[in-house]
């Protein structure tokens, strides 16, 4: 039975492929979301997902582990609020000034980060990510301190659409933002750059010897993932109005990995499943348990031992007996000390 | 201004509009009776933190509100309307408070908001309530939620920064415990307002009282040896800890550690019987410890004893200050709305201007001032008792109980930069 | 009441001079930072010498670290001794440590790397703060100072706190006992062979996977400690553990991952810039210590007393 079904959909993907299969099936994933969870929270995955998309560029194509990327999300949120207070009345145009502003931002850090690899890249990230939220924190004039602060109630309409006041009408933007993204990155991923990437994440060593400045390209890497990030911030600013330091904490750079791994690393449609399973997954146990800390815990350790390779790896290996998952291990062992 | 919001809150607004027109109430109870499950009854959207560093108050003030609910509906508060209400977690985030807030308004179809006593969350709930056009009653000391970002649909039931000062720092300046002052602060609106309003107000207003400091501490610190160090160098008569709730322990007991007893007047504007439990007797009976506080159970008002009573025989412990304002602050809403035929928004707002606290739980005439909708309620001076005095939970003496809080203990509605 | 005199001493306060009395001041606050920077030392202790010899940088050390303090409160409460819960809490974080290495950490040695361990603590720091405020609740606990120590006590120089003096006594003593555990004892110099070269420890035919136990166990109980004996100082709550791990992943970077030399210096300059930023500028206090890791990265990117090679 089982067997009929695999090599039913092992027919199917044969000749649709791989690709399109997995793009017609964001698509879909992206129609029904809002009936199934409600325009909210079906926006709050889209942020996300876009967040764990500029992510998936550092870790996922570049190799990196980087545990401070809440910075660049959080500051997007930051950004865009302080921007349209301070600078700009307009949304779309306060969007672009602060993704700009945090790109640059990732560009100084990323080039101190890169300085080292592995272990040391990831504290350096986590450290440089806890002095944002330090100085955020401190600077309580503008930021509000530990207050948080709101988003100016301004109308922002977009066409017909009401983003700002309507979840259903910014779930649509946050969809063709995230469409957007989607395409750049995998048209990036199949670029002469992104072969480079992969060719660092393969063995930085071989990289060096074919004369690749391995370090600009994790440098530009690390920006554009940056951008994506700051991107999802500024969404999650419009989308939840209020925001917290929280935002900026570390907690949230262990989640996006968590995303990542979730829905598999370097992966394209990896993001999406990640963001999904892990905002329903967290949503369900806060309204089920107080203490989801246990279970948050829990998961992430089962998943470390038990599915590495996330949820569309596993898939890939029990239905679809893939020998083209990406490959973990190989990735792990640059890691190694 | 008032903007409907979804459909079936609209529906019940209109309903209760029609129900409490008396003779009217059969008739809409079969025209609309099964438009909406729940529709005949008020909605409260309780905000508050269970959880985190203030849970302990918190799940006192839960209770508050809990017999307010109880209390409202066997006396009728609301005519021929049943209350309810429906608790959240804030866990003391802005973010998270918000969140369940929406929630609330959402997914309860809350009428109005009430709940919390952290002047953050408050400030951020009241920027909420005001743009979904609700409602909030609060807690919370920050002069900004009732002053520079007042908001017209807040009301706050708990005493400001102001009057917990008065309580504290100018009782000892008034009783020339001192002649000079330094201040340890919490880095966030609550304690930043207590710091400017002592440092600028207060102490200014003595001629020979001298303002030698202030050391701020990170929101959610609970080392404070630094800040310690500078107040006990700095030479001061008088020590103002700017700090609340665990921080508030922590404090008194670092106090302790530094023997800063020995030599300095120590006070604290907001303190309250768990506090007292943790701090332990020993510290707070020594001679100078003085502390603000926003109520205590053993307050002599009628109504403190009628509601002291009635806490202490349902939850088998006495009630805190904020959990008192809370209590009255939601009955007082609830009357409010009955006055109000309604739980149209604007028609609450002008119900509840100037309408005196019920039940009076300060016996001074406390209501909610039109001009910025903060309660006039006294706030008191307590020393800790002695040790072997300490019988269940009388921690406290109390030394003083201003009878005209608001000339004594409040701005002006013109120094508040709030008008309504 | 005191004399105000001293008040012109004060940075920030006036500028008129009072030897004795900045002397006093600078004295405590140094005394102040030192005690911060103790702690730090212990915590990151543990943790370099856990990285030195597993290669795995412990996410869930702090949090471990609130299972001391926690073990140790509940100990306190019971018996009223303090040595007592000190000891508790070094047992129980010990057993506990171990237990881990055993049950989960061992699995990603050999076929998971860097990433996956590090999601593993991050996964098991979550689980354990979870069970804590499961047993222990989330509103915190209010530690208090024994006794013995709730006083200040005159060092010629200055009054302090004597349980504050306590703190800075058996953090040193312990960092000396850890020393000599090292540099003196056949195991220690074991471990020490193993941070250099584990596959020759493996060759002698030493069973490397005990050692990993007991080095992981070591570790966490050093943290554990520092749990315990911050307690009185800080007060028992969830969140704790995190405030403390920050600061000292700064101090191991600024170190040098598994360096002994660099934990022990990095972790007492990192308390005391955090503590004297604080007496000048205070609202610099907090980023002041990732403002200093930038630069020592920019300047010598593998830490104070980081060896090359250890950690790329």
């Amino acid at each position: 039975m089982i067997a009929a079904i695999a090599t039913r959909v092992q027919s199917v993907y044969d000749r649709v492929g791989e690709r399109n299969l997995s793009y017609l099936g964001v698509l879909a994933l992206l129609a029904i979301l809002p009936d199934l969870m409600g325009a909210f929270i079906a926006s709050h995955i889209i942020v996300m997902a876009i967040f764990v998309m500029g992510y998936n560029i550092i870790l996922g194509f570049g190799g990196e582990l980087s545990f401070g990327h809440a910075a660049y999300f959080g500051l997007g949120a930051y950004g865009v609020i302080l921007t349209l207070e301070h600078l700009v009345s307009s949304l779309y145009l306060a969007i672009p000034i602060t993704v700009v502003a945090v790109t640059l931002l990732s560009v100084v850090f990323g080039y101190l980060s890169l300085r080292r690899r592995g272990i040391y890249f990831a504290m350096i990230t986590l450290a440089l990510a806890q002095l944002v939220y330090a100085i955020v924190f401190q600077m309580n004039e503008l930021t509000g301190g530990s207050n948080g602060i709101a988003i100016p109630a301004t109308e922002a309409p977009l066409g017909p659409l009401t983003p700002m006041s309507n979840e259903l009408h910014f779930y649509a933007l946050a969809c063709a933002l995230f469409l957007l993204s989607f395409v750049a990155i995998a048209r990036i991923v199949n670029s002469p750059f992104g072969r480079v990437l992969k060719a660092i994440r393969e063995s930085e060593e071989r990289a060096l010897h074919l004369g690749y400045d391995v370090n600009s390209y994790l440098w530009l890497a690390f920006a554009m993932s940056g951008a994506l990030s700051a991107l999802a911030g500024a969404l999650y600013a419009v989308l939840f109005v209020f925001i917290s330091p929280s935002l900026l904490f570390w907690q949230l750079s262990g989640e996006v990995v968590l995303m990542t791994i979730i829905g598999g690393v370097g992966t394209l449609t990896g993001p999406l499943v990640g963001a999904i399973v892990f905002i329903f997954f967290s949503n369900t146990l806060t309204s089920i348990t107080e203490h989801w800390e246990i279970f948050f815990g829990a998961v992430i350790i089962g998943i470390v031992l038990l599915a590495p390779e996330g949820l569309i790896g596993l898939l890939r290996k029990a239905v679809l007996d893939d020998e083209k998952v990406f490959d973990l291990k190989r990735l792990i062992e640059r890691l190694r000390p | 201004m008032p903007k409907d919001a979804n459909n079936s809150g609209t529906s019940r607004r209109q309903y209760l509009k029609y129900a409490s027109a008396g003779s009217a109430v059969a008739l809409a109870g079969c025209l609309t009776g099964d438009s909406g499950s729940g529709s005949e009854s008020i909605m409260i959207g309780a905000t508050i933190p269970e959880s985190g560093p203030y849970g302990n108050i918190g799940k006192n003030q839960v209770k508050g509100v809990e017999l307010a609910v109880k209390h409202a509906n066997e006396d009728g508060d609301v005519s021929d309307t049943e209350v309810e209400v429906a608790f959240r977690d804030t866990k003391t985030d802005t973010q998270e408070a918000t969140q369940v807030a929406r929630e609330l308004l959402r997914q309860e179809n809350a009428d109005f908001l009430a709940g919390n006593f952290s002047s953050s969350v408050a400030l951020a709930i009241g920027e909420l309530a005001q743009r979904e056009d609700v409602i909030y009653t609060c807690v919370g000391g920050s002069n900004a939620i009732t002053g520079s970002d007042c908001r017209s649909n807040v009301f706050n039931a708990g005493n400001s920064a102001v009057q917990q000062t008065s309580g504290g720092l100018k009782y000892a300046l008034d009783e020339g415990l001192g002649e000079s002052v330094y201040e340890i602060s919490a880095d966030y609106s609550w304690g930043q307002s207590i710091q400017a309003w002592n440092e600028n107000q207060i102490v200014s207003s003595y001629d020979d009282v001298e303002y030698l400091g202030n050391s701020f501490v990170e929101f959610g610190a609970t080392d404070y040896s630094q800040a310690i160090t500078d107040a006990r160098s700095s030479g001061a008569d008088i020590i103002s800890f700017n700090l609340f709730a665990s921080n508030h322990v922590q404090s008194a007991r670092q106090a302790d550690e530094y023997d800063l007893f020995d030599d300095f007047v120590c006070v604290w504007p907001a303190t309250g019987i768990i506090e007292a439990e943790q701090i332990g007797s020993d510290i707070l009976s020594r001679d100078n410890f003085y502390a603000s506080a926003p109520w205590y159970w053993q307050h002599e008002a009628e109504g403190a004893q009628a509601f002291s009573e009635a806490f202490q025989s349902e939850y088998g412990e006495r009630p805190l200050g904020f959990s008192a304002s809370m209590y009255a602050g939601v009955r007082t809403t609830l009357k409010a709305i009955d006055a109000a035929g309604g739980t149209e928004t604007a028609d609450i707002r002008d119900q509840m201007e100037d309408r005196e606290l019920f039940p009076q739980l300060w016996g001074v005439g406390e209501k909610f001032r039109a001009c910025d909708h903060r309660a006039s309620i006294s706030t008191m001076t307590v020393q800790g008792r002695d040790p072997s005095d300490v019988d269940g939970q009388n921690f406290f003496e109390v030394i003083n109980v201003p009878q005209n809080p608001e000339e004594t203990q409040m701005r002006t509605c013109d120094q508040t930069g709030c008008s309504f | 009441m005191a004399s105000s005199i001293l008040l012109n001493a004060l940075p920030g306060v006036a500028d008129t001079l009072f030897v004795p009395l900045q002397v006093e001041y600078y004295t405590a606050q140094l005394f102040n930072g030192l005690v911060l920077g103790m702690i730090l030392v212990l915590i990151s202790l543990g943790l370099t010498i856990i990285f030195g010899l597993l290669g795995v940088i412990n996410f869930a050390h702090g949090d471990l670290l609130l299972v001391g303090t926690y073990v140790s409160w509940t100990v306190m409460d019971a018996t009223g001794s303090f040595l007592l819960s000190i000891g508790a809490a070094l047992v129980a974080t010990l057993v506990l440590g171990m237990i881990l290495e055993r049950t989960l950490l061992r699995y990603t040695y050999g076929r998971h790397g860097a990433l996956l361990q590090l999601l593993l603590t991050f996964g098991i720091a979550e689980l354990i703060r979870g069970l804590v405020i499961l047993v222990w609740g989330r509103t915190g606990k209010n530690f208090a100072t024994p006794s013995w120590g709730s006083s200040s006590i005159d060092l010629v120089l200055f009054t302090y706190p004597v349980y504050r003096v306590f703190v800075i006594v058996a953090a040193a003593a312990l960092i000396v006992a850890v020393y000599l555990f090292l540099n003196r004892t056949d195991l220690g110099l074991l471990i020490r062979a193993g941070t250099q070269d584990r596959e020759m420890v493996d060759m002698l035919g030493i069973d490397v996977s005990r050692l990993y136990m007991l080095v992981f166990g070591i570790g966490v109980a050093l943290a554990g400690t520092a749990g315990a004996l911050i307690g009185p100082v800080r007060g028992a709550f969830p969140t704790l553990g995190i405030e403390l791990l920050i600061p000292a992943f700064v101090v191991v970077v600024v170190g040098g991952l598994g360096s002994f030399r660099g934990s022990v210096v990095a972790g007492i300059l990192i308390g005391e810039l955090q503590v004297m930023t604080g007496v000048f500028y205070s609202e610099a206090s907090q980023a002041i210590v990732f403002v200093f890791m930038a630069l020592v990265l920019l300047v010598r990117p593998r830490g104070l007393f980081g060896q090359e090679g250890v950690v790329e």
